[in-house]
Formats: structure tokens, sequence, C-alpha cells
């Protein structure tokens, strides 16, 4: 079924490659011989984007971090589109940012200057969505005062209308370990201008925090433009674990992250409400912390198909 | 000699497919016991600006998370002890890490020396407190990233490499008062790449700033590894053992991925040790003939299997030793 067939298609998160180093790696044996590893397979745009292709992803979504990376490597984000869409892939559908330390205005400048770069890098692909993490860590920063909150949200209204200048559509990415966290998490939602600010529904992130994401999404439909879709075996985690440091990466190597359908996360139950709502547009898919981003995929599509699609597409 | 087993073998950015637990604490835990374990009791880490994302994790990359996580460089020394090391010998900077940071930080290409004497002022900081010796600074961001920023002016290059001199001679002088040494390195993709670094270190004070010499960097910029570091031997810091088949045919150290050949019949830089084409039988006589008494730094650089090549790491060692 083509894209223009389905009110929803899947993009997947390339988070869980890391900094992707090559264009494409040429020579099999390079990097067999010696080593006897499956190395090769792992370390290129060329395969990772065939592989997304390959297993029915028609969409990806990047990271600034990667970004300076692809520059080098394309000259321009306008040729890495046109380089994934050889290799099956039709849209890069957002980009991660952040805003550390929005908190303070005196860092707004610092934050603008960056989604400036974003921004242009999104659109020079034709992306939709700059979805945000609106504050550091929770750990050294919270809870925010009220003025904090607002300056946060200050800085989200600003970045969202240098979004909308170029056609894209910013939204508040709200991490289970961040600054603005569960006390705060309605409020700053509602200090952003619905105008300039959407949401993109972490499932698992948001369940984490301890937040019900059925009634949160019926409360909040016509501001959520976007998933990242991921699972969760962690319901409501407690204070103390949201607010450690570094939370997000467990010290003892606990895993939070999992592909939908290996959690708790009710996605059928969230379905049938994007179906109730006629939700339209791209969904992504992220496998933070995953040990197998090819097994992850795979079981993520084979669960789009047999429980996902039946109930919505 | 002393010994030391770099931590620079896992490549932060690489794609492998279980690139996320990089960040987390206890990888680096396990990397640490599997270092005691193989029978090495120093570590040498290169650390990167502090930053954000870097900050939060539990990798030993940046003094921020150190001391996060451990609470100070007195609790992350008492954990390395605890685990049967016992010192960190080394620390790495370099400005193209400063460089590559302000994409996300926002800060001025024209800042870039302030920021990092200033990163160079806290991690001589943390080192001094590890146990550390010398803190090993790559004095320029890559070719291809100057020429972005400069163009390409032999004029302006040059102005450039004198800023990285001075601001080389003052981080000696600074981190000389807290007991440990300035030494100076010479990746293949700086403007101090090869035999470039004489024009350097003629006008480096010596008496606070000495060179630390890597194999594999030495050996892509086209010179013999043996002569360069008989050359500069009086004034070593550490000499770093990394392996490479690579020859450069093609200019990669001027492209803008240069540890990462696009082009070209070989893309693959680093090997585990011994499974490249240098000479370490050489380069560990002469050291020894000479009587080095700094540390030799095993680095299987890059590689693509952790623990294989920290095994690999002592296995090398022990036969070069053996042999010798």
């Amino acid at each position: 079924m083509n894209t223009s067939e389905r009110n929803i298609n899947y993009s997947y998160m390339m988070n869980q490659w890391g900094n992707i180093n090559y264009k494409k790696v040429r020579n099999f044996d390079e990097w067999f011989m010696g080593d006897f590893d499956d190395s090769y397979y792992f370390q290129d745009w060329d395969k990772i984007l065939r592989y997304h292709a390959g297993a029915g992803f028609k969409g990806i979504e990047i990271m600034i971090f990667q970004v300076p990376t692809m520059l080098n490597l394309f000259g321009s984000m306008k040729n890495f589109k046109e380089f994934a869409n050889e290799r099956g892939i039709e849209k890069i559908s957002g980009m991660f940012s952040h805003h550390i330390g929005s908190e303070d205005k005196r860092n707004h400048e610092r934050i603008f200057a960056l989604e400036r770069q974003a921004i242009d890098a999104l659109a020079d692909c034709d992306g939709i969505n700059l979805i945000i993490q609106p504050c550091g860590q929770y750990y050294g920063t919270g809870p925010l005062s009220a003025e904090g909150l607002q300056n946060a949200a200050d800085c989200m209204n600003e970045v969202g209308r240098m979004a909308a200048d170029k056609g894209l559509v910013a939204s508040i990415h709200n991490e289970f370990w961040c600054a603005v966290n569960k006390y705060d998490h309605n409020k700053f939602i509602d200090l952003c201008d619905p105008r300039y600010v959407f949401y993109c529904l972490d499932t698992a992130q948001v369940s984490i925090m301890g937040i019900d994401i059925l009634e949160f999404y019926k409360e909040y439909h016509e501001r959520v433009q976007y998933f990242h879709v991921k699972d969760t075996t962690k319901k409501a985690a407690s204070d103390a674990e949201r607010f450690q440091a570094g939370a997000e990466q467990a010290d003892d190597g606990t895993r939070w992250f999992w592909e939908p359908g290996g959690g708790f996360v009710d996605f059928p139950g969230l379905w049938k409400l994007m179906k109730q709502y006629g939700h339209k547009g791209w969904v992504g898919i992220e496998s933070d912390g995953t040990p197998n981003p090819l097994a992850t995929m795979l079981l993520t599509k084979n669960y789009i198909d047999t429980v996902l699609d039946p109930i919505y597409y | 000699m002393k010994t030391a087993l770099s931590f620079e073998l896992v490549n932060m950015y690489s794609s492998l497919a279980d690139n996320m637990y990089l960040n987390y604490k206890w990888y680096w835990e396990n990397l640490t016991d599997w270092t005691a374990a193989t029978g090495f009791d120093s570590i040498s880490l290169t650390l990167v600006p502090n930053q954000f994302n870097v900050g939060r994790g539990g990798a030993p990359r940046c003094t921020l998370a150190i001391n996060t996580k451990y609470g100070s460089a007195k609790g992350y020394l008492a954990f390395l002890n605890d685990r049967g090391i016992k010192n960190v010998s080394s620390f790495n900077i370099s400005a193209q890490s400063v460089f590559a940071d302000m994409f996300e930080s926002g800060r001025k290409f024209e800042e870039l020396y302030d920021i990092l004497f200033e990163h160079a002022d806290d991690t001589s900081d943390m080192l001094a407190q590890l146990g550390g010796s010398c803190l090993n600074v790559s004095p320029t961001p890559a070719i291809a990233a100057l020429k972005a920023n400069l163009g390409d002016d032999e004029t302006a290059l040059a102005k450039f490499a004198d800023e990285a001199i001075d601001c080389i001679n003052k981080i000696g002088a600074m981190t000389a008062k807290k007991g440990v040494r300035t030494c100076i390195t010479n990746e293949f993709w700086t403007l101090a790449r090869g035999n470039n670094l004489d024009g350097f270190f003629e006008k480096l004070d010596k008496a606070n700033v000495g060179y630390t010499a890597s194999t594999a960097m030495l050996k892509i910029a086209g010179v013999d590894p043996v002569a360069f570091i008989e050359k500069y031997l009086d004034n070593m810091g550490c000499v770093f053992f990394n392996d490479t088949a690579f020859v450069d045919k093609v200019g990669v150290y001027a492209t803008t991925t240069p540890e990462y050949a696009q082009e070209g019949d070989q893309q693959r830089l680093y090997r585990d040790l011994g499974l490249g084409d240098v000479d370490f039988a050489a380069v560990y006589k002469l050291l020894k003939d000479k009587g080095f008494d700094g540390y030799v730094v095993l680095e299987p650089r890059y590689t693509t299997n952790v623990p294989r090549a920290v095994l690999r790491t002592r296995t090398f060692w022990t036969k070069l030793t053996k042999e010798a």
C-alpha cells in the first residue's frame, strides 16, 4: 500500500545507530578478514537506510547531533534526502532537538542559534516535525519556579514561530527525566502558544512519568501532531527514579524502553482513539536502548502489521 | 616503561548495534573490570568539553559526568582502585572536540583557544587528583574544518598555528603548577601532522611542554614512527601504540571526515594492535634500549569489538615483550 493511501505512516528514529560516520562502506573483506565479525553491516547510511526501507518503513527521523556529520558526508541535507529517496525512504519526517537551559532567559539566544541550524537543516530535507525536549534534566535543574517554567515556554513559543516561518511544526517532547516533569506537564503545555507549539506524545516517556496516555490524548488530541511510539515495563516511576542524575541511562543498565508489545502501554487503546479523532500523518518509532536495532525493528513491524493496522491505518 | 590501556578503544559515535549502551555507567565499569582482569593497572581517558548529553551519561568522557556519577575525582579514583586500576595516567583533549562542540554550545570559532584553555584547566585539575602525569593536547581542529572557517589561505593557517602554539604554551605553564605535564600531539588530520610538528615544537616552551606520539597517526601521515619517536625521545610524554594498515592515497587527512575514509580502496583506518602493519617490535626495542620510563599507552583505537580488543591487547603486549 502506498503512503498516500494510508492515514498514518511510520517513520523510524535513527538515534539507535549513533552518529553514522560513513556514506557507504564498500569492502566487506577490509572489515571482516582478521576480525570475522559483522561490523561491515552497521556503519554506513547506505545499508542502514536500506534496512529500514526493506522492513517496510518509508520514513526516518533524525537527531540534531547527527546534522554536522551528515553535512560533512553529503554536503547538504537536500543531498541526504535524495540519497535516502534512492534507497526507498520517502520522507524525513522530523528532527529531535533540545532546549537545555531554557528556564534561564540568558540562554535563549544560544538556543535560538542552535534551533536556526536545526530548522534550516530540517527544511532543506523537506522535513515536517521539529521535536523538542523543553529543558535539561530534572537533576540539577528542577523543580522549576513559575518564572523558570514561563521562560521555558517563552523559548518554546519563539522557536515554534521560527519553525512555522519555514513551514515546519514544532512539538514538545516531554521526557520522564526532564526538568519540566509530571507536576508541570499540563501547565507547561498550556503556557505554550497553540498556534505555534504542538505536542509529540512519547508513549513510554509520558507513561513512565505517571500520566495515563489515553486520558492525556483525549484531553490534548488537538495539540498532538506526532507520536514517538515505544513501550515500557516501568509504569509511573517514582520521583526518586525520575529525578536522579542521568536517569534515562540507568547506572545498572536497566532498560527503560521496549518495542511496542514488550511492555504495558495500551497501544490498541491509543489506536482506537487515533481512529476516533481521525489522526493523519507520520508516526515515529523509537528504539532507544535496544541492544539489537534490527531485531527490534522487525518485531515492531510485525506488531504494526498484526495489531495496529487492523485497528487503524 | 609503564603500560596503560586507552579507553579510546571505544568509538562513542560508532554505529555498532549496541551504541546506546556506550553511555551507561555499567558499560564503563565492566570495561574497567576487563582492563584489570587482563593485567593492566592504569588507563588513559579522552575527555571532551562538558556538555549536556555527555554530562548526563555514565561514560567517563567529561569532568561533569565523572563528578556527577562519582561525586568527585576522588570518588572516581576510589572506584578505580577498588577495581584494580591504580591511576589514570593521562587525559587526551583536543581543539577538534572543542570545535565540534560549538554546533550545540553556540560558542564562536574565535573563542576556540579560550575554550581550549578553560577545558585544559578543568581537566588538568581532575587529572592531578587521579594520579595522572600527562595532559595530551591536540593543537588544532581538522584541516578541512579550518579551511571551511579560514579559507584555503596559507597565511591565515600559519597565523592560526601561532595562536595554537601560544595556547599550548599557556596550558603548559598552567598545568606545570599542578604537577601535570602538557604534551602536544600530532594527529594526521591537524596542522601539526607528521613532520609539521617540527615547526610547532621549536616554538614551544620545552620546560613545560613535551610531545606524545601515536604510532598510527605518524604512519598515516607518511612518517616513520621509529625515527620520529627517536627524534623526540628526550621530550617524550607518552607513546601511544595504535595500529593501522591504511595508506593515505586519496588525501583523507584533508577531508571533512578524516578518520572515516569515504573514497579510495581503503576505508578502515585503525586495526586492533598487531593486525595492522606498524613495526611495534622496532618501536619497543627503541624505547627499551633508550630506557624510556614513561607510559606506553596501548590503544586498539575505535575497535569494532571492545571486549575482544582488550583480550587481544594483552596477547599483543605479552607476545611483543616476550619476543623482545
